[in-house]
């Protein structure tokens, strides 16, 4: 009877949520109340897949609803909804029939990963993929073996785990359990490095026996092939691989199969070939069909990088993720522009708790903005990003600190070239950066 | 012309937050006031032995990453302790303040010997406190500094207030707060569980350690941005 009455609930604040535009979060904590552990007495037809991480859960997520989709399997997923408990438990009741059955063949949950323990309480998953851990907001995380502790603490029995082969930290998660694990990686291409590009690395030294680790490539911070010479540990190999990338036309091979994306980026390929490894692994279907709905699924990259102009100029806003590794690939991004361009950065306080420390500048690399003709900093930070461009060897020519919003236009006159605007939800004043931008 | 020899004590092991970048702002100040540096990354493969530098950091490490070297760490005890006794300069900060102590214990259940140049005991709890400060050194009273706490260990100190860094004068409270006085400021040695560019945003600290290394070779160089920065920072704190 509780659980019927939760998930009616849920449904019903569901449905005024969406009426007022209210988050999704709210009626699946209100039907936890109304009935605790509610997720455990659900009964799933199908099998359950969690996906977590630190960077790539969402497009990997809705890149293998959409495979399972395409190969006519019925699919639920918490895509409209928030990634952690309540947002799940919503999506769950909102799909399920009033007894409690959810009737798919797969519900696909994307899950913060300092929720999958909480979550696995209630429901033991049929697979986990883990896309890696990186060093997140720093109030979040502080660093990602402490999230490393907090999934292995929701390990289940006769749950499979999906890792990336190509971390040193995320697959610890493998160590000492006698779960079936499946890895994927991504092999060497014209992107990977030999020394590490960005602001950080976590694992310069072996988890193992903290001796120095040794790197063939890196793909970014450090995620790479990598091998500890003094203990033997390295990346383990892989069951799925990505290899022959041509990002000129956005393709690889997977397995030695060919596909050809709809993104370029190397990230993209990363949750491209994990997607392929949990499809094939949890539903049977071959690798070529997976990869064949593989390249109909559109990321829309378009939300990442809007468009607008900015006195008669191209003008590109790049928001980012609240961690240095997904800062550092909008630096490259920049970085990778041609010239002339302009960048506009917007540092402020650290957003909700309005934190003055904004310690994560350091640890993006910056550096990598050298070539970048002119760079703008405007927002209450804006001296501290100085100060970090400075010790970033940015020449100071080439920065303005613009102390009003409303005095962009008169240093955006001093610059050319096409305009980047970085900004992330860590920020605060974006919108009133923007809002000026528009009126240029 | 003067070389400067720079130590970085497990800076490879010892790398969260941007502490390292101390070091790169350390080594800009030298090469700005015309003297060569060389910088030497020790781990746990090497031998250890501080005598020949001028300066020792050791930065802000992972909580797992700072046990696991505190057994390497403490087979070099003795030149450790002697050569702060005799004045070597040591920077150390965050969490790694820890192998200075006496001993601490983690959420992995063990319990690991510090050095003991410290009368203090640490205990890694299960959550982050968190906060920005505004701190008072103690070699500079009439001066202000920044200052983060990011923490999860609580650090008892059987000598209260004696050879304190720092005089705390805003934090936010929780488990795991400073307290009033904070780090430590012994002979040469400057230790504080302040994280991040510490050296970067704060002249003030910046200086000091520059006039301990230098001496009579300290030159002035142009800390105006950073003033600045750091000015804003404490202005809107206070
Ligand atoms: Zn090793």
């Amino acid at each position: 009877m509780r659980l019927f009455i939760a998930i009616c609930v849920c449904r019903v604040l569901y449905f005024i949520g969406r009426l007022i535009g209210k988050g999704t979060s709210k009626p699946g904590d209100i039907a936890r109340i109304v009935c605790p552990n509610v997720l455990n007495r659900l009964k799933f037809s199908g099998k359950v897949i969690c996906i977590t991480g630190t960077n790539g859960k969402t497009t990997t997520s809705n890149m293998v609803t959409h495979i399972l989709r395409e190969n006519g399997f019925s699919v639920i997923n918490n895509s409209f909804g928030s990634n952690m408990l309540g947002g799940i438990t919503t999506s769950l009741l909102t799909n399920c029939t009033f007894s409690g059955e959810v009737k798919a063949d797969f519900s696909v949950l994307e899950i913060d990963e300092r929720w999958l323990r909480f979550f696995v309480k209630e429901v033991t998953p049929d697979y986990v993929l883990l896309t890696n851990l990186l060093r997140d907001q720093i109030v979040r995380n502080c660093c990602p073996e402490i999230v490393l502790e907090k999934i292995k603490l929701g390990v289940t029995p006769g749950t499979t785990y999906i890792l990336n082969a190509n971390d040193p930290v995320s697959q610890q998660v493998s160590w000492g359990i006698d779960n079936p694990v499946v890895w994927f990686a991504l092999g060497e291409n014209e992107r990977s490095t030999k020394e590490c590009r960005s602001g950080t690395n976590d694992a310069k030294v072996c988890p193992k026996c903290m001796h120095n680790l040794s790197y063939n490539y890196y793909h970014y911070n450090h995620v790479g092939d990598f091998h500890c010479e003094n203990c033997g540990f390295k990346c383990p190999k892989a069951d799925f691989i990505g290899t022959d990338m041509n990002f000129d036309e956005a393709s690889l091979n997977i397995n030695g199969k060919p596909v050809k994306l709809t993104f370029d980026a190397t990230y993209f390929m990363f949750n491209a070939v994990a997607a392929t490894a949990l499809c094939c692994t949890a539903s049977g279907i071959s690798e070529e069909k997976a990869l064949a709905a593989a390249e109909t699924f559109d990321i829309g990259v378009i939300k990442r990088y809007e468009e607008i102009e900015v006195l008669g100029r191209r003008c590109q806003l790049i928001l980012t993720k609240q961690n240095p590794a997904s800062i550092d690939q909008s630096v490259d991004f920049v970085a990778d522009k041609e010239s002339p361009r302009t960048l506009i950065i917007i540092s402020n306080n650290m957003f909700h708790t309005e934190r003055k420390d904004v310690l994560f500048m350091y640890d993006v690399a910056y550096e990598n903005l050298k070539e970048v003709e002119h760079i703008v900093i405007v927002g209450k930070r804006r001296y501290d990003m100085a100060v970090r461009l400075k010790l970033a060897d940015i020449d100071k020519e080439r920065v303005q600190i613009c102390d009003k919003e409303e005095d962009l236009r008169s240093c955006l006159e001093k610059t050319e070239g096409n305009i980047y605007v970085m900004t992330s939800s860590v920020f605060s004043n974006e919108d009133k950066v923007l809002e000026e931008l528009k009126k240029l | 012309m003067r070389k400067i020899k720079i130590l970085n004590l497990y800076g490879e092991a010892l790398d969260l937050n941007g502490d390292g970048k101390n070091i790169s702002a350390f080594e800009k100040r030298v090469a700005e006031m015309g003297y060569e540096y060389e910088t030497d990354t020790l781990g746990v493969g090497d031998d250890i032995d501080v005598s020949g530098y001028d300066i020792v950091f050791m930065t802000h490490g992972k909580p797992h990453n700072v046990s696991a070297i505190s057994e390497h760490f403490i087979k070099y005890k003795d030149n450790i302790i002697n050569n702060i006794e005799n004045g070597k300069v040591f920077v150390v900060t965050g969490s790694t303040n820890m192998l200075f102590g006496k001993s601490f214990s983690m959420l992995d259940g063990k319990t690991y010997e510090g050095i003991g140049l410290f009368d203090c005991t640490a205990e890694e709890f299960d959550s982050l406190y968190v906060s920005d400060a505004v701190l008072v050194p103690e070699f500079a009273p009439e001066e202000k500094m920044f200052g983060t706490y990011y923490r999860c260990e609580s650090v008892k100190f059987n000598t209260p207030n004696e050879n304190r860094l720092f005089k705390v004068i805003k934090t936010d409270e929780g488990k795991g707060s400073v307290g009033e006085g904070e780090g430590c400021h012994y002979k040469n040695l400057y230790a504080t569980w302040c994280l991040g560019p510490v050296l970067v945003r704060n002249p003030l600290m910046m200086k000091e350690v520059l006039h301990c290394v230098l001496g009579e070779d300290y030159r002035e160089t142009d800390f105006s941005l950073e003033e600045k920065a750091v000015k804003m920072i404490i202005d809107e704190l206070l």
